[in-house]
């Protein structure tokens, strides 16, 4: 089976420091994958230039055999690529339903000319994207909550809502960083049955990273481990568990 | 037929129109010619301020050139009716109803290219604002509004530094009312819609608005076009009104009364940008007869007093990002 998103010697350059180098990936459809390293490993790099945030120093992305080199990161959003991000980005001042609402941004066609006199195709798809926003929050639980300002959700219910946004544009792949970054124990499992449950409902491809082992070890199919922005191992969590190498970048030599 | 179809747009349309057509009629024996130049100014800045909304407060660019736009509107605009369309109305010798006919649909013309002469210096001032924002952008359209200025200083064809003289005064009450309430109606609109979702979405956080599939780029040069379209009218209108133009009625010191509109009402919103243009073009005249009884220049002190107390006790402007909610009468409707 061909892959979905496959990645050949992606190599980042920031001046002389080399925050990736020949980072090579090939996600199958519907793979769960974990990509986990130390701080500063280059890891949410590695999502920059696949979200086309950076633009690659070196090396090709390619999505279902298409370049992704170069483009815009709303172009590549549009191609079916979509993320959240380490310290979360909601659009803070707005309503939670309206977050969700903008996940759909790149699927709405009525122009502006609808929107001066307010046609039928206005309604319509307003109404839609409404009924899609409402059903989409239904998945954490968020729905009573479509109304509040974004900012005034708590910790972990922003990151849920990160994630709902990402899925509204209707991805193909889904990056996630650290989504179980501050949450605690019980709020992790449940993460970890969602994220299950979304890759089925939205059949959806996802690329991981976490630093929380349990999540890791638990959903992922396939890990890859970075370190200084080598890629020093991949392989099935267990696997990756007994890697002297991989014990050896996380706890140092004895 | 759906509560929103065309027809009920139509029935709305005509109903606006006849309302400010009766106002049009009724106001200049209710009110004397001093409170209808207030109301007139009410109008053109509440245009202003609702257009500069759409930069300063939607998106969140900081934009510090608007008389700038609303110069290059009023300038382009009162050439076209001068050069062109007066003569134009003088040869046609017809009875003097269709002339007044004809006249309407001339302004009309002469704002629609005022609106897009503004929108073309829109588009070329909202390139470098992709590179740039906070008070980069601000320095920039600031530099920019000025340099219409001067450049206007210098055109001979324009009169110059001694004004431009001789424009029709063809806009009135209802010309202005009219864009008014197209205007507010179309900012309304556009915030409801997704295109206003992305530029808000742009003020709050760039980075996400891109990784969700928004060109920003787009969005905000957008944004500088529509918002300069609507000064160019309010600038249209101006010219046509007064029947004068001077350079000096476009400094940064307009740039800057758009500027308190927007702040003062609250960033990003609309009713908010209406009721203090009301109250900036209001204010200052009421503060007129203090003038006369202390017999000193006393309203330029008061004036900003007020202005800073108002922003000190609400820092997030009258209305916040709040708007005018007509849902409790939706809500009664339906019961």
């Amino acid at each position: 089976m061909s892959a979905l998103l496959k990645t050949q010697n992606l190599t980042m350059r920031f001046r002389g420091l080399v925050a990736v180098s020949n980072f090579n990936l090939a996600l199958s459809k519907n793979e769960l994958v974990g990509l986990i390293g130390p701080n500063g490993a280059g890891k949410t790099t590695v999502f920059n230039m696949l979200t086309g945030v950076y633009c690659p120093s070196n090396g090709d992305i390619e999505l279902d055999g298409e370049s992704l080199n170069e483009l815009k990161p709303h172009d590549i959003t549009a191609r079916g690529i979509a993320r959240t991000f380490q310290n979360i980005r909601l659009f803070k001042d707005l309503s939670v339903l309206d977050n969700v609402k903008l996940g759909h941004h790149i699927h709405m066609t009525y122009g502006l000319w609808a929107t001066t006199v307010q046609s039928a195709h206005f309604y319509e798809e307003e109404e839609k994207i409404e009924q899609d926003s409402l059903k989409l929050l239904q998945i954490f639980n968020l729905e009573k909550m479509a109304h509040f300002q974004a900012k005034n959700l708590p910790y972990g219910a922003q990151r849920h809502l990160e994630i709902l946004r990402a899925l509204a544009t209707k991805p193909k792949i889904l990056l996630l960083d650290e989504p179980a970054a501050g949450l605690n124990h019980t709020e992790t499992e449940s993460l970890m049955e969602t994220i299950q449950h979304i890759r089925e409902k939205f059949d959806l491809t996802i690329l991981l990273i976490e630093h929380d082992m349990k999540l890791v070890m638990g959903i992922c199919e396939r890990i890859l481990v970075l370190d200084h922005g080598e890629t020093i191992a991949q392989g099935t969590p267990k696997e990756i568990q007994q890697n002297p190498v991989v014990i050896k970048a996380y706890l140092g030599e004895s | 037929m759906t509560p929103h179809s065309i027809f009920r747009q139509i029935i709305l349309f005509i109903a606006i129109c006849l309302i400010l057509f009766i106002f049009n009629i009724v106001t200049p024996y209710v009110l004397n010619a001093y409170l209808c130049m207030i109301v007139i100014y009410c109008g053109i800045n509440i245009i202003l301020g609702t257009s500069l909304n759409i930069i300063n407060g939607l998106t969140g660019q900081f934009s510090m050139g608007h008389a700038g736009f609303m110069a290059v509107g009023a300038y382009a605009s009162a050439a076209c009716s001068y050069y062109y369309l007066s003569p134009l109305l003088n040869s046609l010798s017809t009875s003097s109803f269709i002339t007044l006919l004809v006249q309407q649909f001339f302004l009309v013309i002469a704002l629609i290219v005022g609106g897009g002469a503004a929108a073309l210096f829109g588009y070329l001032v909202g390139l470098p604002s992709l590179k740039l924002r906070g008070d980069y952008l601000g320095i920039v359209t600031l530099g920019f509004g000025e340099i219409i200025r001067v450049t206007i200083l210098n055109m001979d064809s324009l009169g110059g530094a001694r004004g431009f003289t001789g424009i029709p005064a063809w806009s009135n009450f209802f010309w202005i009312y009219f864009f008014v309430v197209a205007v507010v109606m179309t900012s309304f609109r556009l915030m409801r819609s997704y295109h206003g979702r992305a530029l808000l979405s742009i003020r709050e956080d760039e980075i996400a608005a891109e990784s969700i599939g928004i060109n920003i780029t787009g969005h905000k040069v957008r944004a500088f076009v529509f918002s300069s379209f609507f000064a160019g009218i309010a600038g249209g209108l101006f010219a046509h009104f007064i029947g004068y133009l001077n350079p000096s009625s476009f400094t940064f010191i307009k740039s800057f009364e758009a500027i308190i509109i927007v702040v003062l009402g609250g960033m990003g919103s609309i009713s908010g940008s209406i009721i203090a243009a009301i109250i900036t073009t209001i204010l200052p005249e009421a503060l007129r007869p203090l003038q006369e009884i202390t017999k000193l220049d006393f309203r330029m002190v008061i004036y900003p007093l007020l202005l800073l107390t108002l922003m000190l006790t609400r820092p997030q402007g009258l209305f916040g990002n709040k708007e005018i909610s007509f849902s409790f009468l939706k809500r009664k409707k339906s019961k």
